[in-house]
């Protein structure tokens, strides 16, 4: 096996444990939280969702950088700068401050939730949708925009649940 | 770019990340109610050698090979800023690191147990570990930045 298509399995593996990840967590918080009670057996999936949350963010920074590193060694420096990765690069960031964030319990988790739940999915259509022509102005405003829409979306679905954890 | 420097720099940018990724963990663990004194210690034994393995790898290859064949190349192209406000920024935040990181671990492996007892021991070392990930952060973008600029 080549180092590119290395890079790309181990790229596509973490995306698949990162958005599948999130997508059980966010699932499994709605299921166990209904009776507005998380027991043990609850918690104790949701440890393990994180974890393999956590194992795919690593897997997928490790070799987002094989790749930069790859680029910089094979003479295509141009693509550093695209504004895709660049977008990427902040959404990745704004995952891991989120994270401490939520563990320092700093931030709601009305809006630390939609957070986490819309940048592993903008992460995942911008590395499917590459060659679409995006700036990096117009990515993080789609961010923004589906923050906001999953925000309310997560509420409501609360609401109908009557979650009050 | 001889195998060399090519080893030093993939080196470089590997056990830099890798460094970055386990104080990031020690900070998440830090962070919690319940924190294991063991694990904290390994972590950030690693985190402060692979910082370490880091800086001598990106030593040598910024004075044997960025200075006379990378540097040029920049500065000659559009993106000079590149070299001018990144690398030079970079190169002097980047020396802060290893020690950052030593402090950490030396902190836990001496005053582990008060630290971790104490709240308000606990803050600043949470403080300082954040320090060491925002940090990390800032000099890996720039690195990105500044390998984007040879052309």
């Amino acid at each position: 096996m080549d180092y590119y298509l290395f890079l790309v399995t181990a790229h596509i593996f973490g995306a698949i444990l990162g958005v599948g990840g999130i997508t059980f967590a966010e699932i499994f918080y709605f299921k166990s939280a209904r009776d507005n009670v998380i027991d043990e057996t609850e918690s104790s999936f949701l440890r393990t969702t994180y974890f393999v949350l956590r194992m795919g963010t690593i897997l997928l920074v490790l070799s987002g950088f094989g790749f930069l590193v790859y680029y910089r060694l094979i003479g295509s420096e141009e693509l550093l700068y695209n504004s895709q990765l660049w977008a990427k690069l902040t959404i990745v960031i704004v995952i891991a401050f989120n994270a401490i964030l939520l563990q320092a319990r700093k931030i709601p988790t009305w809006l630390g939730s939609p957070i986490s739940l819309v940048s592993w999915y903008i992460a995942m259509f911008l590395g499917i949708f590459r060659n679409v022509e995006m700036s990096y102005f117009q990515a993080m405003i789609i961010y923004i925009a589906m923050i906001v829409f999953v925000a309310f979306v997560l509420d409501y679905i609360k609401r109908i649940l009557n979650i009050k954890i | 770019m001889s195998s060399l420097f090519q080893n030093l720099l993939l080196w470089h940018i590997v056990s830099g990340v890798v460094a970055i990724i386990i104080f990031y963990i020690v900070l998440m663990h830090l962070l919690k109610k319940e924190c294991k004194l063991k694990f904290l210690k390994r972590y950030s034994f690693s985190g402060f050698v692979l910082f370490l393995i880091s800086w001598v790898s990106a030593g040598y290859y910024y004075v044997e090979y960025y200075g006379k064949n990378v540097k040029p190349v920049i500065i000659q192209g559009d993106y000079f800023w590149a070299h001018k406000v990144f690398m030079e920024a970079k190169e002097h935040i980047f020396l802060f690191l290893p020690f950052l990181s030593l402090i950490v671990f030396l902190s836990l492996h001496y005053q582990g147990k008060e630290i971790i007892a104490d709240e308000e021991l606990k803050k600043p070392l949470i403080f300082l570990t954040g320090i060491i990930v925002v940090l990390g952060i800032i000099i890996t973008l720039s690195g990105v930045i500044i390998s984007g600029a040879v052309r």
